[in-house]
């Protein structure tokens, strides 16, 4: 029981590590907290769903074509609503990623309707027993694949001209846009990535939590408390702090009560945010 | 009894002393400047007396208390008034309701006061706004009343920043670099101010690199250099110091 | 012309604002302008909180949930006078409001923010899970309409006058409170905190007030929205309801006051005369928040004071940030 409650917890964490990753880049290149964030799930999602259910296209191929037409979605929503407020007052920018938010939801209902759409496992949702635990392979895909994709961000900032160049730009644009970064084509490039973080986030949970217009609410709000719990300006705080909530979330559910899952969750997060302000991986405020 | 001091105050902050056992004395109706070279520990010196850092060691006793871990406010309201050295107004707000804010421990009506706007609380306005008005007289900013502070020029700004520190009705005054990036005619009259706010009965401690105005105002000075005291005098005495001399006069002029 | 303006401008919105049952009788329309009353009611609060002191809250729903919630339990559950209930609703989300501002004590900013949205959170699903007390998701039937001698506020006309007068008190309150001390030092918080406290001003005292005096507003509109509609569920304090009272503070403007009162009216009355385009009202709202703060960041509450200082021929009065402004009080 514990064993496997801890298990799916990783897996569902992961999925919420990868929506923090995004909103940890957002934070740190843009210096905004993302409301529209968990909307780059619903658009990954509704987009694999299109591809490969409306259009039968096979899994391994709609997965780029998904991810591509996700990257592309975000480069026009950073161009019409984020872009122009560029050095306005932090709030502004705030409130616009609240109608951003709005925004993409309901278009998203206006043209796909409200009710929830199947969609076919692929990872296979079949429990196979290790040991004499139960182990979902979906499961197992989506840890593995929250883990490698955080390993590969943290090479690209860390290794990469690209990914060097966004972290300068993150931290002080102006010195960056001196040494010749080009700073709002980086802070493009960051959206756009964080835009496929979460583009991925949503439709590895697409076969369990089905795909909705609305998807996007719940599982932004579990990636932005995670990714707060484990400090914004840290690639691998945010994984940990999506690992942390999820098996929380799921060992909450299994013994004290599915009701108050998420209340635990974040009445935990509340608790080590008083006690660590600045998250677990973040420095020190 | 002296009216500010300080026994062995030390700060480090990762390893550097910022500020190294530093006794002080400033003795009431003194104008009493910190020098020293840049990085020498003075504005740090001067959070540590007003609050914002907390000492590692040492202590500081003002009016005879000891005051070492008292909040920010708290010592405000024992009568410890500071300017900023980067100035720190409320920017959108205007020049009569930021020396207002300045009056705030002084003044008494609370929320209830407020919503009900009883009596006592529009009388106590009332006379607040007059001594804020005399205030902002007194540092040359009237007729600026309803400005944002925002819109005002600088050498304005740093008067204000005085004003308001003025308000919290402070006994002594912390001023930290009030000349800086003053052009010349605001230099002679904040010379003057300083002369003029000493004169009301208030202790003034100042951390100044101007050094004419230093020498002309200040009755005593003390030297830092890395965070420690390497002399203190009167400017006669400093200036032949042979210490001060080599760490820093000697280098800057 | 100008000073007729500057004399009656007040007295001529009060009237026009209680002759609204008088103006129409459509019970849908009543009902409409009593929601915008308690919208209006929570924008100001949620103004007091951010807008004033610059603190952060995207869980102001569950203030507003506690507080319908308390007065709907007194008086279904207790039996407890309905006027009970309006007073015991702002003082119970008062004390929550408290406790939830205790942690600027240690958080600012977005990390306080996150504590807000964990906390309006956790009361949606306490709503929703404390099934004895609340009835869970199907919600609490018959709350109790007032009642002001023999005269009972069972209609949306008559109930809308108390409405309207708490909004009105509501605005007494900010005006009121801004213009103080208090209101100064919480301004003074928002600007620069540091200084804020070498002028003497003890911040955590004074940010838990706004807190305290933002969840009671909230809380009495709460129990002014409970007996409105006689019924109270989770799915009114969800945390999409926080959001929109967010929206209306913006687009009316932050920190305005007239602007907080206009935000609410409009982005309350807009969708739901949008209706007719379903789900495409709401998309249209979310372009226009976002058209808002590109292109008006100032909000109509900016609007507000331009052609205020217009018509009353006053130049002196400028707005504090986002148009917060000396007129009308």
């Amino acid at each position: 029981m514990f064993v496997q409650q801890v298990i799916q917890g990783l897996a569902i964490g992961s999925v919420y590590g990868l929506m923090a990753l995004g909103y940890a880049l957002m934070w740190q290149a843009w210096a905004v907290l993302d409301f529209a964030r968990g909307e780059a799930a619903m658009i990954g999602a509704f987009s694999i769903l299109v591809f490969h259910s409306f259009f039968k296209i096979p899994f391994v191929a709609a997965f780029p074509l998904a991810i591509a037409t996700s990257a592309i979605l975000g480069y026009v929503i950073q161009w019409l609503a984020y872009r122009p407020l560029i050095g306005g007052i932090p709030i502004n920018r705030l409130i616009a990623t609240l109608g951003m938010g709005i925004l993409l939801r309901n278009l998203a209902r206006v043209i796909y309707g409200a009710d929830p759409y199947p969609f076919p496992t692929v990872f296979g949702d079949k429990p196979v027993s290790i040991g004499n635990v139960l182990v979902v392979p979906q499961n197992v895909w989506i840890t593995a694949i929250g883990f490698a994709l955080v390993v590969l961000l943290r090479l690209f900032l860390t290794r990469t001209y690209t990914g060097k160049a966004m972290r300068a730009a993150a931290q002080d644009r102006e010195t960056a846009a001196l040494m010749g970064i080009r700073v709002k084509q980086s802070m493009a490039l960051t959206f756009v990535l964080a835009t496929c973080l979460g583009a991925i986030a949503g439709l590895l949970v697409a076969p369990v939590y089905f795909v909705r217009a609305d998807m996007g609410l719940s599982i932004g709000l579990r990636g932005f408390a995670s990714a707060v719990l484990g400090g914004l300006d840290s690639v691998t705080g945010a994984m940990i702090g999506g690992l942390l909530l999820g098996v929380t979330e799921n060992l909450a559910a299994g013994y004290i009560s599915s009701g108050y899952q998420a209340a635990i969750a974040f009445s935990i997060m509340i608790l080590i945010l008083i006690f660590r302000p600045q998250g677990i991986m973040g420095r020190r405020l | 009894m002296a009216l500010l001091e300080t026994q062995g105050l030390s700060i480090s902050f990762g390893g550097v002393h910022a500020v190294q056992g530093v006794d002080l004395q400033v003795e009431k109706g003194e104008i009493f400047t910190i020098i020293g070279p840049n990085g020498a520990g003075k504005t740090t010196f001067f959070n540590l007396v007003t609050g914002y850092y907390k000492a590692n060691s040492g202590r500081v006793i003002f009016k005879g208390d000891d005051i070492t871990h008292l909040a920010p406010y708290h010592r405000t309201k024992k009568g410890i008034g500071r300017s900023f050295q980067v100035l720190m107004l409320f920017r959108d707000m205007t020049v009569l309701d930021n020396a207002m804010v300045g009056l705030h421990c002084r003044l008494k009506s609370n929320l209830a006061g407020a919503l009900l706007r009883t009596s006592a609380t529009v009388r106590e306005e009332a006379e607040g706004r007059e001594k804020v008005r005399q205030l902002l007289h007194f540092v040359g900013l009237d007729g600026k009343e309803h400005e944002m502070a925002k819109n005002l020029s600088y050498g304005q700004q740093k008067r204000l920043d005085i004003a308001r520190a003025l308000a919290t009705d402070p006994e002594i005054l912390l001023l930290d670099e009030p000349a800086a990036g003053l052009n010349t005619q605001d230099l002679a009259s904040l010379t003057d101010m300083i002369q003029r706010i000493r004169d009301r009965g208030i202790t003034v401690l100042l951390i100044e690199h101007k050094m004419d105005l230093v020498m002309s105002i200040s009755d005593r000075i003390m030297v830092l250099n890395f965070g420690k005291k390497i002399a203190e005098g009167t400017p006669d005495e400093v200036r032949q110091n042979e210490a001060v001399i080599e760490a820093y006069l000697g280098k800057e002029e | 012309m100008k000073n007729l303006y500057r004399k009656y401008r007040t007295v001529a919105l009060l009237l026009l604002a209680y002759a609204v049952p008088v103006l129409t009788r459509d019970p849908y329309v009543l009902h409409l302008a009593n929601m915008a009353c308690i919208f209006a009611i929570l924008t100001l609060s949620l103004n007091i909180l951010t807008g004033f002191t610059g603190q952060f809250s995207v869980g102001h729903a569950a203030f507003y949930g506690i507080g319908a919630y308390t007065s709907s339990l007194l008086a279904v559950k207790a039996g407890a006078p309905v006027w009970l209930g309006f007073l015991a609703a702002p003082v119970v989300a008062a004390v929550f409001g408290i406790l939830l501002g205790l942690p600027t004590l240690r958080l600012r900013g977005f990390y306080l923010g996150v504590v807000t949205l964990g906390f309006g959170e956790i009361m949606y699903q306490v709503f929703v899970n404390w099934i004895s007390l609340t009835n869970g998701p199907k919600g609490l039937t018959g709350v109790p309409a007032p009642r002001i001698g023999s005269i009972v506020l069972d209609t949306y006309g008559s109930y809308y006058f108390l409405s309207i007068t708490l909004l009105v008190l509501t605005i007494v309150v900010a005006y009121r409170l801004l213009y103080s001390r208090v209101g100064r030092a919480l301004l003074a918080i928002r600007e620069n905190e540091t200084a804020a406290e070498a002028m003497g001003i003890n911040s955590t005292y004074y940010k838990v007030m706004a807190f305290c005096v933002s969840a009671a507003l909230a809380g009495m509109a709460g129990a002014l929205y409970a007996h409105e509609i006689m019924f109270v569920s989770p799915e009114s304090f969800v945390n999409a309801e926080s959001v929109s009272i967010l929206s209306m503070m913006v687009v009316g403007g932050i920190g305005s006051i007239p602007g907080s009162v206009v935000g609410a009216i409009t982005l309350t009355l807009v969708p739901e005369y949008l209706r007719s385009f379903g789900d495409l009202r709401l998309v249209v709202y979310g372009l226009a928040i976002v058209l808002m703060v590109i292109y008006s960041p100032q909000g109509i509450g900016g609007w507000i004071t331009r052609v205020d200082q217009y018509l009353s021929g006053t130049a002196i009065r400028k707005p504090v940030r986002g148009g917060v402004e000396r007129g009308a009080a």
